[in-house]
């Protein structure tokens, strides 16, 4: 963030700094990898407390109300002190679907426990056949008196071999239409029927995993919305949530990571590299800004357009990471990040884990053909 | 000045109603048919509407307006390619002012009152023969100079009437038919404005709006030339479909759309750190980020229009020969990703060190 700040927020920022000095283990900082579910929590439990989980909830929520310039300042401090990622698939996906669509009953069950830390939820859309192609899904879902029968298979699922619960899609009549017999469903993992397999990952971690449902038996209550009507929740602007796709979280915290670097290589730094640099600091800045504007439009009441700032997102942590590369020279290889002095300095593993960002929710193409189509008003693509 | 994006906007219009006399680039094609004379009507209103005064403050008796008001009014005005240095000059009242001489002011009231344009150079350098030290953009307007003389180690700031200069250093043409005057002020006598670390800091500033107005106009003209090619892409038929429908344009418009976005959205925010301790590296990172954007999509712009888009005749060669004159002045990408970096690290290293 460029402009100054008020002597409130300075103060926010102070505090924020501080909590996180005093609270975030040290183990748990400059990491690499997601830690593992047991490692992680308690973590995740303390900055749900705290409210900061979700700062930009409202308070009855679980969130803190927070302002623009707030919820910069921390993604900005969380990147200084080198926070780990928290696995957010609750409350930035599930939890917004469910109090806009999901019953009372769906609600009071389900909500407390996301926020509490103690449930982890994942997501079960893509099939091995239906991937950008959604609505093609053919994981069937078969209405048998109170329950739906489901068998078939997803895949790429973050997590999902370490959460407990899943929101999923399932094909519910052979009969109507393409897009009117998906139904929007809350799965128990721990149904019988259901098996996972974790995917290594191209950066050597679990982050995917697959899972195969055989006749699973889950009990209507647990619809969302109405049997037959889920592609309407999957395609609802949940405007809030999908402005959060632009955070330069992953931005920043790559940045910080080339700047420890350009520390350390100091004069040995050439021109070229210097130039990099200033067009990676350049380019973050450039996001932080789209970010706060598109927070602060959303605030004005401004519908702003979330394909846009999930294509800068996602290429702008992948060209610092590309920048970062290029400064460890012969190092960039390596796999494993080292210390060196006070700072941890890491190689490759963010820089693969990076593919992913162009990837998931929705790739950069299908973004960028919906870009053209909604918002340049572009011809029907071909 | 104004709170509201709707004050901006009234700002942005009444500048509009100025500059934009309906001749549909019509005066920007005359300007370059009679270059280097220049037809001073338009400026005169301009100086009557009190313009020049926009970034004076109101007890100096100027509107007030801040550097967020500025890039409002520079991107929303740039699309029209008016022959005025209407950018350049908004600059040059703060740092007259902050002078605080008589002779500062008389520079300032001749500007004001239309009688004399004086507009600033920058300190730069180009192998040219005669090894000039500064430049100055729209020269063909600028009747007097403002400029930095370092030489003997203090720090004066000069007005150097364009005559001084006629001789041995006369003004060149752009490609967007304005032009640059590179001179160095190795005997030249000018006029002393002001001297000391305080004018110093004063001109520093007025390079900083200067390159942030040049960002702004930058947004502004690159979205104009999308803005162009978005409807030819919908109306320019090929194999039986707009050419609009192929995905391989699709997804590049779309690119150019995110790069242009994102380039306004930095400007906006570099505009808030005017005046703040983050001004230059704010402004520097503005110019480069504005520049690189703007020359890229406007190259994107001429390929996607075939061989029309490569005609003088047709508008856009306009945008583009705008964009490349308006990336380099006042520090190019390059020079300021340079400050960038030696900026950045300072202010990291420090904040470490804290
Ligand atoms: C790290 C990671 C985490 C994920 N997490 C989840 C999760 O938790 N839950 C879940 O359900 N899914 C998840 N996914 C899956 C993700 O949503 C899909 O990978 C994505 O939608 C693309 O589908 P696909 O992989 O089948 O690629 P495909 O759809 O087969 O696409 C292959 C290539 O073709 C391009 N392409 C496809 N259609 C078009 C078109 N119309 N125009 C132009 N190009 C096109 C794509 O952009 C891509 O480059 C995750 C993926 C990754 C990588």
């Amino acid at each position: 963030m460029l402009r100054p700040e008020t002597p409130e927020q300075s103060a926010f920022r102070a505090e924020v700094r501080a909590w996180f000095e005093a609270e975030l283990p040290p183990s748990l900082r400059d990491l690499t990898f997601r830690p593992a579910r047991e490692l992680i929590m308690p973590w995740y439990k303390r900055v749900s407390q705290r409210g900061w989980l979700a700062p930009e909830w409202k308070r009855a929520d679980g969130g803190m109300e927070a302002t623009p310039v707030q919820q910069i300042i921390l993604i900005e401090e969380a990147a200084r002190i080198g926070a780990p990622d928290l696995p957010t698939q609750g409350v930035h996906q599930i939890g917004p679907i469910l109090r806009r669509f999901g019953t009372k009953e769906q609600q009071a069950r389900h909500l407390p426990p996301i926020l509490a830390g103690d449930i982890l939820w994942c997501q079960g859309y893509s099939e091995p056949g239906s991937g950008s192609d959604l609505a093609s899904l053919s994981t069937r879902g078969r209405v048998e008196g109170d329950e739906i029968v489901i068998t078939g298979q997803k895949t790429w699922n973050t997590w999902a071999h370490n959460a407990d619960w899943m929101y999923a899609l399932v094909r519910s009549n052979e009969d109507a239409p393409k897009r009117q017999n998906i139904t929007f469903v809350l799965i128990d993992l721990k149904t019988p029927g259901i098996t996972r397999r974790p995917i290594l990952t191209l950066a050597d971690d679990y982050e995917l995993c697959e899972v195969f449902f055989d006749e699973v038996r889950v009990p209507l209550e647990n619809v969302v919305g109405e049997v037959d009507k889920g592609w309407d929740i999957v395609t609802a602007l949940l405007t809030n949530e999908r402005v959060q796709i632009g955070s330069p979280s992953n931005a920043l915290r790559a940045l910080q990571r080339v700047r420890r670097i350009v520390r350390l290589l100091g004069e040995r730094l050439d021109a070229s590299g210097r130039d990099k640099v200033a067009q990676a600091e350049i380019e973050v800045a450039a996001l932080t800004a789209a970010f706060l504007q598109a927070l602060e439009d959303l605030a004005a009441g401004v519908q702003c357009d979330a394909s846009y700032l999930k294509i800068l997102a996602s290429e702008t942590t992948q060209f610092v990471l590309d920048v970062e590369q290029g400064l460890c020279g012969p190092a960039a290889a390596l796999k494993s990040p080292e210390r060196v002095g006070e700072d941890v300095i890491d190689f490759s593993e963010l820089f693969l884990q990076s593919r992913r960002l162009s990837i998931y929710g929705g790739t950069n193409e299908i973004q960028r053909g919906l870009l053209a189509a909604r918002v340049l008003e572009l011809p029907k693509g071909r | 000045m104004s709170d509201s994006a709707s004050e901006r906007g009234l700002l942005r219009d009444s500048a509009r109603r100025l500059l934009d006399t309906g001749s549909q680039l019509g005066r920007t094609r005359a300007a370059r048919a009679s270059w280097p004379e220049v037809d001073r009507k338009i400026w005169g209103e301009v100086c009557l509407a009190g313009w020049p005064m926009l970034l004076a403050s109101e007890v100096d008796g100027g509107w007030g307006a801040d550097a967020s008001d500025m890039v409002a009014v520079l991107d929303g005005v740039a699309d029209l390619l008016a022959p005025e240095p209407f950018a350049a000059s908004l600059v040059v009242a703060p740092l007259l002012l902050a002078c605080g001489t008589s002779s500062a002011r008389a520079v300032l009231d001749d500007m004001v009152e239309g009688r004399s344009i004086a507009l600033t150079a920058l300190g730069e350098t180009f192998p040219m023969a005669g090894d000039p030290t500064h430049v100055v953009a729209e020269a063909q307007w600028a009747d007097r100079i403002v400029c930095a003389d370092r030489t003997g180690g203090a720090f004066r700031l000069l007005a150097v009437e364009r005559e001084e200069l006629d001789q041995a250093w006369p003004a060149r043409r752009t490609v967007d038919d304005g032009s640059l005057r590179f001179f160095s002020i190795e005997g030249v006598a000018g006029q002393e404005l002001g001297l000391g670390p305080d004018i110093q800091g004063a001109f520093e500033a007025a390079g900083n709006l200067l390159r942030l107005g040049a960002a702004a106009s930058l947004v502004g003209v690159a979205q104009r030339a999308f803005d162009m090619t978005l409807d030819y892409l919908k109306v320019r038929r090929q194999f039986g479909v707009p050419i609009g429908s192929f995905q391989a344009l699709q997804h590049r418009a779309a690119s150019m759309h995110v790069g242009c976005m994102a380039a306004r959205a930095l400007v906006r925010e570099a505009a808030l750190a005017v005046g703040t301790s983050n001004e230059g590296r704010a402004c520097a990172m503005a110019k480069a980020k504005a520049s690189a954007m703007a020359v890229g999509l406007v190259k994107e712009c001429v390929q996607m229009h075939g061989a029309i888009g490569f005609t003088n005749e047709y508008d856009l060669a306009l945008y583009f020969r705008r964009a490349v004159s308006l990336a380099s002045s006042y520090g190019g990408a390059d020079m300021c990703r340079q400050q960038v970096f030696d900026d950045t690290v300072q202010a990291f290293i420090k904040e470490q060190a804290a």
